[in-house]
């Protein structure tokens, strides 16, 4: 049901009760995205400003959570438009079975810090899905509407991103060789 | 989507740990991975690393808060005059080119509003001091008769700039770079370029800022006598663009090259 034309005051009123609670949310998977607090504080708010905007046009009952993220995505694209084609419409990706061979354990007792660096290290298009899928919870059928790739892209592309992020944090481990170097293969941590 | 699938028990369940994992395959097949997960210490292990990996990445994610302030800042922007949206728009090409002009006075007379309001002593000041040091390249056209080289323009600007040489010469590649180097006027160090296109002169030039100080907000139009001039703030730095060229090409030029300044760590 479309939202009925009333006094600016009540859907002002609506609208906030509806979209700020996401606020840190959206804050959180923007920082991870860009990489750059201050950036992700405009983008929240170029967001939101945008939301408000096409309010009119949400249904309520509907997800505004996955709809304010929908906006967030694409300001973020709007920015870094010139810099990366992550949203770039792949057909050859593949869900490759490679991980039969042999996967490392994750050292424990790894940092905040040092995670948020394995994020920011693997490439974009790889990192805004594991944040969409394992942050924020999105299903598969919400990220794909939310970058207009197609539900299987959305699937290959988080199975890739999981495995640049482990393998991120293999590297940042101290004293640990990435297992595919061969004079290491025999090299493993317990948990 | 191409499936591969090995012949192995472990060859056919281990690329649906994914899917598992996020609680999006069928319930059959939920099932399925679940058996073979009872029977597979291996699998086992690979899907509890996985979920340790994930846990550990929200617990990360989740320890970034958004600054206490930016939900007062958006309420405030939401109140801004004239922003009483939540209504249809014009429809068509015309009522779009006005919907995108409204954002644009919106936004630029919002952020400058903000500006103002927050700090407006500090603001006028680094635009002043920006101006004042640097007019003379653009709307005087002080820059050497023969363009320099790459290497003199890398070799001048120094390791902690020459990173936005690239940034330039991609974004502005219609405009053809006739100096960079660092200078000093005033005692502070900017790393400062001029570029020129036909009659156009821009002038980009990075402040760095000290203690204090801040725009507090991106990408901030100002009219000068013979001129114009738009500042965008990073975090360690103060951009500004200013030129004998109209506000929306400075606003451009300002716009296209702050990703790459930001990517540049600057």
């Amino acid at each position: 049901m479309t939202i009925p034309m009333s006094s600016t005051e009540s859907r002002r009123a609506e609208f906030e009760s509806a979209a700020l609670p996401h606020l840190d949310d959206l804050f959180r998977t923007a920082s991870a995205m860009v990489g750059n607090r201050t950036v992700a504080e405009d983008l929240v708010q170029e967001t939101y400003l945008e939301a408000w905007k096409s309010f009119h046009r949400f249904e309520t009952g509907t997800n505004c959570r996955a709809w304010m993220f929908k906006i967030l995505i694409h300001r973020v694209h709007h920015y870094r438009r010139k810099w990366y084609q992550w949203f770039s419409k792949t057909t050859s990706d593949e869900l490759l079975v490679d991980n039969l061979t042999y996967e490392a354990p994750i050292p424990e007792g790894i940092e905040d810090e040092e995670l948020l660096k394995a994020l920011e290290a693997i490439p974009e298009m790889f990192r805004v899905i594991v944040l969409l899928a394992d942050v924020q919870e999105f299903a598969y059928k919400e990220i794909a509407s939310m970058l207009e790739i197609p539900v299987g892209t959305v699937m290959s592309r988080l199975s890739r991103g999981r495995k640049h992020l482990r393998e991120q944090l293999l590297a940042i481990a101290p004293g640990f060789t990435h297992p595919s170097l061969p004079a290491h293969r025999t090299e493993s941590r317990s948990l | 989507m191409k499936l591969i699938q090995g012949t192995s028990p472990c060859g056919k369940y281990r690329p649906l740990l994914d899917s598992y994992l996020s609680n999006e395959l069928l319930v059959e097949t939920t099932h399925d991975v679940m058996r073979h997960l009872d029977g597979c210490a291996s699998c086992r292990f690979e899907l509890d690393e996985r979920m340790r990996v994930r846990a550990g990445l929200r617990k990360a994610v989740g320890s970034v808060a958004a600054p206490p302030e930016l939900r007062g800042r958006i309420l405030t922007a939401l109140e801004a005059p004239g922003r009483a949206a939540g209504m249809p728009g014009p429809s068509g090409k015309a009522g779009w080119m006005q919907v995108a002009a409204g954002v644009a006075v919106l936004l630029f007379s919002g952020l400058l509003f903000e500006v103002l309001v927050r700090n407006p002593g500090q603001f006028e000041a680094l635009l002043d001091l920006a101006w004042h040091q640097h007019e003379g390249c653009t709307v005087a056209g002080h820059y050497p008769a023969e363009p320099p080289t790459e290497a003199k323009m890398r070799h001048d600007l120094g390791a902690h700039y020459e990173a936005l040489l690239p940034v330039m010469q991609t974004e502005l590649s219609d405009y053809r770079i006739r100096k960079a180097h660092i200078c000093r006027p005033g005692g502070r160090e900017y790393a400062h370029f001029i570029l020129q296109k036909g009659d156009a002169l821009v002038s980009v030039s990075l402040l760095k800022k000290q203690d204090g100080e801040a725009l507090g907000r991106p990408v901030a139009p100002s009219a000068r006598q013979g001129g114009q001039l738009t500042a965008f703030e990073t975090g360690t730095h103060v951009a500004f663009v200013m030129g004998n060229v109209g506000a929306a090409e400075a606003e451009r030029v300002a716009i296209v090259i702050r990703p790459g300044v930001l990517a540049a760590g600057l």
